[in-house]
């Protein structure tokens, strides 16, 4: 009896503990089957949550100096292991917000990456859209600010570079031409004291003349020469040794304009 | 005196003064010479600066085209 009584309570528990685990073995089974049929669809499943991927790129903030691509990569795998709750998984949003992603990539460490070989994050500004500032270093502050056209951009500074060099070219240009201007119209300062030289040369040749006699004769005879005693007028460089260049020639010129007045 | 005379001029050294003038028609000469190679160098001049205000002007619209470009969101 005892026995009996024994195996009945023995048959209770166990149908007992039959109700209170089956549920759970059940629903266990159920998973591990719904894990081999969702398997198979957990791939387009996945697609479509890794789509949204490329939204977030232009907002990944490098972790650890890690370039965005290899954030890129690793994104799917966490994904892949809430597959087996679809609830779980992340769904695409159109603004997904950097701290959703840092919790992504967070829950797995990335692989070390040579930071020599790996790409600078900088490649990361030609991604945003215009007038978009994106921070990647919140230390640092650095922002980026995205340009429509980089290559034209080039282009003009690299022309204008250029013609500041064409600049700089026409100016030693200039220099070398005044020099030479320089140089000539020493030349003709000099041509023309020489001409000076003989001109007072020529003149102490010519007869002199008396002006007096001159004024007095009709204004048929004048410009005739005659001889007369007249002094021979010096050359004022050596009157005044002294003066100036500009003022022996204005000397010389009130002189020739005085012998003009005389003639007339 | 009559007026209506010519009057004569005796020219000492006529032969230096011929030599005196046929220099200074070479030294007039020279100096023409320079003074066309000083033009010549001015209208040189000209060009050069011609052509640095157009470089100029070429690299200020250049300036501002990178100054609209870059700060334009401002």
């Amino acid at each position: 009896m005892i026995k009996k009584i024994i195996v009945s309570e023995q048959e209770k528990n166990s149908t007992k503990l039959q109700t209170k685990i089956q549920p759970k073995v059940q629903s266990k089974l159920d998973a591990i089957v719904r894990n081999d049929t969702q398997k198979s669809l957990a791939k387009p499943i996945i697609k479509q949550a890794i789509k949204p991927v490329p939204n977030i790129k232009p907002i990944i903030k490098p972790i650890q100096n890690k370039p965005v691509k290899q954030v890129q990569k690793v994104v799917p795998k966490v994904v892949v292991k809430s597959v087996s709750k679809p609830a779980l998984v992340v769904k695409p949003t159109s603004n997904p917000s950097p701290k959703s992603v840092s919790k992504l990539t967070a829950s797995k460490p990335l692989p070390k990456i040579d930071t020599k070989t790996a790409p600078k994050p900088a490649t990361v500004k030609m991604n945003v859209k215009k007038s978009q500032l994106l921070e990647v270093d919140s230390e640092h502050e650095t922002y980026f600010v995205y340009l429509k056209n980089p290559l034209e951009y080039r282009r003009h500074l690299l022309e204008g570079s250029r013609k500041i060099l064409y600049c700089l070219k026409s100016h030693q240009k200039i220099l070398l031409i005044r020099q030479k201007k320089l140089e000539e119209m020493r030349t003709l300062k000099s041509t023309i004291r020489e001409l000076l030289y003989l001109n007072k040369r020529f003149n102490e040749k010519l007869p002199k003349y008396n002006t007096a006699f001159l004024g007095e004769t009709s204004s048929e005879d004048k410009g005739k020469f005659v001889q007369a005693k007249v002094p021979v007028v010096k050359a004022p460089i050596e009157i005044k040794a002294e003066m100036t260049e500009m003022e022996r020639l204005e000397e010389s010129l009130a002189n020739i304009e005085r012998k003009l007045k005389t003639l007339q | 005196m009559d007026k209506n005379l010519p009057v004569f001029v005796k020219i000492n050294d006529y032969k230096e003064v011929l030599d005196i003038v046929d220099v200074m028609k070479q030294k007039l000469k020279e100096t023409t010479q320079t003074l066309d190679r000083i033009k010549q160098l001015k209208s040189e001049e000209d060009r050069e600066l011609q052509e640095w205000e157009k470089n100029v002007t070429e690299i200020s619209r250049r300036l501002a085209f990178i100054d609209s470009a870059f700060f334009e969101n401002e």
